[in-house]
C-alpha cells in the first residue's frame, strides 16, 4: 500500500543533498580550553531514490553527521547543500535558522532515537499534528512574507489526515488503545514506531534515519523495511544509520565508511 | 447682639453677586474655553463659597460669574422652585445682586438647576446653569485621574461601553437611569450632572447654553447650543426613555417626568410632575379649555 | 478589521517572495543609572516566527520586551515594524494615538501575571469585547458571539462568558488574557513568561495550545522564558541573553543540543533531566 499521496518531485539521479568538506569540532569550555575535532573531510552526495548507509563503529561520528545535516548540530567546517526547489540548494553550514526550519517543514524527515514527546498528546495527535504542520507549509509555501494568513483547514481534508493517521498507525502495529495516551508512557519499540509514523507520513525528498530498528522485533522490523523501500522508491533521498547488518543489507544500495572522516592525529 | 453692630453688619457691602471681579474674571475665561471645546472638562480655581461643598458650590460659583443687572433668575431643585434649597439659592442673589426673579421657565434668562431640566422647551438667549457633584464620567470605573485624562485625549472610551455591556449581561438591560452618559460633539464622553435619563434628550440640539459648575471637584463643562449630544447605547440595546404606568394627578400630563408620592401608610401612592412650575401652568391651561 | 479566516487553495500563491521582516530590533539599550539593562540588542522577526529569549534573572530579557512594547521608554536603538496600514515604521516616530492602535490590535501582549492583563472584576466577555468595543464595535450581540467564539479558540467552555476572572484558575485566567489578546486579530504576540506559576501539567496544555494558535494563524511570537523545556517545546528560534546582550542566538534545538558560548553551554547543562 503506497504511503505517498503527493509524489515526491525529485528527479531519479537527482542529488538532493550534498557535503562538502565538512568537518565538525567540539569546544566544550568548561572541560578544556581547545576544541577538538572528531570529523574531517566529509565529502559525499546523496540522490533521489538511493540509499546510503554510514558503516563504522559506534563514536565515530555518524549520528552527529545526520545532525549537522539536519542542523541540529553546527556546522563547523564545509558546506551541506540540501535542493530546495527547483533549481535552488540551501547550504545548511550557513546556519541561517529560517532557511533551515524551511527545510525542515519541506525537505527533510528526520527519524532520530530519541521521541520529543509533548506532554499531555496522544501520539495520534502528535502524528496529526505533524501532518498538518506540513499541509499549512505546502498551502502557505511563501516562508518570508511579512504576512501569513490564519489557515483553518476544511473539515474534509483533516478527515482525510485521520484516515492517513489512522492508515499508517495500524501499518506499524500500533493498537488503537495507544492512540490517544501520550507516547512518553509507550515502550522503547513504540516510540520509534512513533517516530518513524511522524516522519513517514509526510513524503518529503529527504530522509534521514538514525538507526530506525534498534528497538524493534522482527515483525515490526519487517514492515518498517518495507515502508522505507517504498519510500525510495518514490524518490526520495536516503541516507542512514543501520546497527542491523540485516536491515542495512536489505535497505542500502551503497555504503559510505566513516574511517574516511576520521581526523588525522 | 447690640443693635449698631447689627445694623453694620446688614449693611454690609458684597460685591455685585458675592464673588470679586477678579474671580469672576477667571471663572469667564474657564467658560470660555469649555464653550470652545464642548464636554471637555476645564479645571478652575474654585472659591469658598458661604455653603459647604455638596450644596451647590460649583452652579453658584457659576451663576455669580455671569449674572448681570438685566437678567431674570429662575432657580430649581429637582424640578420644584420652592424646595429648601431652591429658595436659600434663590435668597442669595437677590440679597447680592437684587436681580429679577421667577418661578416660570420662558421668562427666565438664567436658570440654576439640580438634578432637573425643565420641561418647557428652551429658547436661544437662555443659559442653564448645572450643579454637578461628579463632572467625570468614569469616576466609579477608573478612579485614577491620570488614567481619566489619558482616555479622554485619546478619546478611548472603551471602558465606559464594557459597563454597559456588563448591565446587559447581567440585568438585561443597561441600569443606569440618572447621570446616564453621553458623547458631546461626537467627541468627548460628559456626565449630564445626576440629571434623570428622561432628560438627556433636551440637551441635543438645544438652542439654549448649558454650563455646568463642579465646586468641590473644580471643574467646569459646557454645551453651546445646537449640539449633537448622544445618549450612548448598542445598536441592539439602544438607549431607551423611562416610562410610567400613570399620568400626572394633579394636570393629567403623560409626557413629564413623574415623581412618586407615598400618601398614606397603606402603600397608597400617586404620581406628579417633577417639574412644579410646568405642572401648574398645565393646570392653568385645563382650566381654561374647560371655561 | 481584517476578516476572520480564509481558505487559500493550493493554487494561489501567497506573499510576493520579498524577505520582509515584521519586526527589526536595531541596537535597542535601556540604561538604568549606571547599569545596562539592555545593551545594544538587534533581532528580526518574520510572520511564523516563534522566539524564545532566555536567560537568568537579571539578563535584561523582559526588560527587552517591555522596551518592545513601549511599556518603558529605552534609550537608544530603534523599533521598526511593519504595520498593516502604514508599512514600515519607527515606532519612537509615531503618534501616542498610532502607537496605541498598533498595540491594540496588530499586537498582543501576555503578562505573567493573568492579573495584569485582565480586568478583574468585569465578565469574561467584556474582557475580550473591551478591545472591540474601544475599536468602535456597537452592536452587543455581535461583540457576544466575537466573544464566545475567542473562548473556543482558548478551550474555554462557552458558558463561562459572564463568569468573572477571578473566579478562574490560573490556568483558565491565562487563556482568557491569550482570547482577550487574539479577537483584534494581531500579527505579533509578546509573552512574559507566560507560564510560570502553574502547574506542571497546566504549563503543558497552555504551550500546546500556543503552539496550534500560532501554527494556525501564521502569528509572530516573542517568549521570554527562563525554563529552556518551554523554550524548545514552543520556540523555533532562540536568542540567550546575559547581562543584557545576546550571547547567542539560532535554531533553539542547535543552542541546546550543541550550544558553542560557555555561558550557554552553562545553562544548558544545567537543566535537570527527568
Amino acid at each position: 500500500m503506497s504511503m505517498n499521496t503527493n509524489p515526491i518531485n525529485s528527479k531519479f539521479d537527482s542529488p538532493i543533498l550534498e557535503l562538502k568538506d565538512v568537518s565538525k569540532s567540539f569546544f566544550l569550555h568548561q572541560r578544556s580550553s581547545s576544541p577538538f575535532k572528531v570529523l574531517e573531510n566529509i565529502t559525499f552526495s546523496v540522490s533521489a531514490g538511493e540509499c546510503v548507509a554510514l558503516e563504522g563503529a559506534s563514536g565515530m561520528g555518524k549520528s552527529s553527521i545526520l545532525k549537522m545535516i539536519h542542523g541540529n548540530y553546527k556546522v563547523s567546517a564545509g558546506h551541506i547543500f540540501i535542493h530546495h526547489t527547483e533549481n535552488n540548494y540551501i547550504d545548511v553550514a550557513k546556519g541561517h535558522a529560517r532557511d533551515i526550519l524551511d527545510l525542515r517543514t519541506s525537505c527533510i524527515n528526520y527519524v532520530s532515537q530519541f521521541l520529543r514527546a509533548i506532554p499531555r498528546v496522544g501520539a495520534f495527535d502528535l502524528i496529526k499534528q505533524e501532518a498538518i504542520y506540513f499541509l499549512q507549509k505546502v498551502k502557505r509555501p511563501q516562508s518570508h512574507a511579512v504576512e501569513l494568513p490564519t489557515l483553518i483547514l476544511p473539515k474534509k481534508e483533516i478527515q482525510d489526515l485521520d484516515a492517513k493517521v489512522e492508515a499508517i498507525l495500524q501499518k506499524l502495529q500500533i493498537s488503537p488503545r495507544l492512540w490517544h495516551l501520550p507516547p512518553s508512557t509507550f515502550s522503547g519499540g513504540e516510540q520509534q514506531r512513533i517516530n518513524l509514523a511522524k516522519s513517514l507520513i509526510n513524503p518529503k525528498p529527504l530522509l534521514l534515519l538514525d538507526e530506525p530498528s534498534a528497538s524493534l522485533d522482527h515483525d515490526n522490523t519487517e514492515i518498517v523495511i518495507d515502508l522505507i523501500h517504498e519510500a525510495r522508491q518514490c524518490g526520495t533521498a536516503i541516507l542512514g544509520i543501520f546497527h542491523d547488518a540485516d536491515v542495512k543489507n536489505k535497505l542500502m544500495t551503497r555504503s559510505i565508511s566513516m574511517h574516511d572522516f576520521q581526523p588525522k592525529p | 447682639m447690640n443693635k449698631t453692630i447689627a445694623n453694620s453688619l446688614n449693611q454690609r457691602e458684597f460685591n455685585f453677586a458675592y464673588l470679586d471681579e477678579q474671580t469672576k474674571r477667571m471663572i469667564r475665561r474657564a467658560l470660555l474655553k469649555a464653550i470652545a471645546i464642548p464636554g471637555y472638562q476645564v479645571p478652575f480655581a474654585s472659591k469658598e463659597m458661604p455653603l459647604p461643598y455638596g450644596w451647590g458650590t460649583g452652579g453658584i460659583q457659576v451663576t455669580a460669574s455671569i449674572i448681570g443687572r438685566e437678567d431674570t433668575l429662575k432657580v430649581i431643585d429637582q424640578g420644584s422652585d420652592d424646595t429648601v434649597n431652591a429658595v436659600n439659592i434663590r435668597k442669595f442673589f437677590q440679597k447680592t445682586t437684587g436681580v429679577k426673579t421667577t418661578e416660570n421657565t420662558d421668562e427666565a434668562t438664567l436658570i440654576q438647576t439640580r438634578h432637573r431640566i425643565p420641561e418647557h422647551p428652551l429658547n436661544e438667549g437662555q443659559v442653564m446653569v448645572y450643579q454637578v457633584p461628579v463632572p467625570e464620567p468614569l469616576q466609579r470605573l477608573e478612579p485614577r485621574g491620570q488614567e481619566t485624562r489619558r482616555m479622554h485625549a485619546l478619546g478611548d472610551y472603551g471602558l465606559m461601553h464594557v459597563k454597559l455591556y456588563e448591565d446587559i449581561t447581567h440585568f438585561g438591560k443597561i441600569t443606569s437611569t440618572y447621570d446616564y452618559p453621553v458623547m458631546v460633539d461626537h467627541r468627548y464622553l460628559t456626565s449630564p450632572s445626576p440629571i434623570p435619563k428622561f432628560d438627556n434628550p433636551k440637551l441635543h440640539q438645544s438652542k439654549a447654553l448649558h454650563l455646568f459648575g463642579a465646586g468641590r471637584e473644580k471643574r467646569i463643562y459646557a454645551i453651546p447650543p445646537y449640539t449633537d449630544v448622544q445618549s450612548l447605547g448598542f445598536e441592539d440595546h439602544p438607549f431607551e426613555l423611562q416610562k410610567w404606568s400613570s399620568v400626572c394627578a394633579m394636570c393629567g400630563s403623560s409626557n413629564t417626568f413623574l415623581d412618586e408620592l407615598v400618601t398614606d401608610d397603606a402603600g397608597g401612592h400617586l404620581f406628579i410632575c417633577s417639574d412644579s412650575n410646568h405642572c401648574q401652568r398645565t393646570q392653568q391651561e385645563n382650566q381654561h379649555n374647560e371655561n | 478589521m481584517k476578516t476572520d479566516s480564509m481558505n487559500i487553495s493550493l493554487q494561489t500563491p501567497i506573499g510576493t517572495g520579498k524577505e520582509l521582516p515584521l519586526l527589526q530590533v536595531n541596537q535597542l539599550s535601556k540604561t538604568f543609572g549606571q547599569r545596562r539593562a539592555v545593551d545594544s540588542v538587534s533581532f528580526e522577526l518574520y510572520a511564523g516566527d516563534v522566539l524564545a529569549v532566555v536567560g537568568e534573572s537579571g539578563s535584561g530579557k523582559s526588560t527587552l520586551l517591555n522596551c518592545i512594547n513601549s511599556n518603558i521608554e529605552f534609550d537608544g536603538g530603534e523599533i521598526l515594524y511593519h504595520s498593516q496600514s502604514m508599512g514600515t515604521v519607527n515606532m519612537a516616530e509615531l503618534s501616542e494615538v498610532q502607537q496605541r492602535l498598533i498595540k491594540r490590535t496588530e499586537w498582543g501582549f501576555v503578562h505573567q501575571n493573568p492579573r495584569d492583563g485582565l480586568i478583574m472584576n468585569v465578565s469574561a466577555g467584556a474582557n475580550i469585547g473591551e478591545r472591540l468595543m474601544s475599536l468602535g464595535a456597537r452592536h452587543y450581540g455581535n461583540i457576544r458571539s466575537q466573544a464566545i467564539e475567542s473562548l473556543r479558540e482558548v478551550e474555554i467552555d462557552a458558558s463561562r462568558i459572564d463568569d468573572f476572572p477571578m473566579n478562574f484558575s490560573g490556568g483558565m485566567q491565562q487563556r482568557l488574557q491569550i482570547a482577550r489578546n487574539l479577537v483584534t486579530h494581531p500579527r505579533m504576540i509578546l509573552m512574559d513568561e507566560p507560564t510560570s506559576g502553574l502547574d506542571v501539567s497546566v504549563q503543558a496544555k497552555l504551550l500546546d495550545l500556543l503552539k496550534q494558535l500560532t501554527q494556525r494563524r501564521g502569528l509572530a511570537v516573542v517568549i521570554v522564558t527562563h525554563d529552556l523545556a518551554v523554550a524548545r517545546l514552543l520556540a523555533s528560534q532562540m536568542m540567550v541573553m546575559q547581562h543584557g546582550q545576546v550571547i547567542e542566538a539560532g535554531l533553539t534545538d542547535q543552542l541546546l543540543d550543541d550550544p558553542q558560548h560557555p555561558y550557554t553551554q552553562l545553562l544548558v547543562s544545567s537543566i535537570l533531566q527527568g
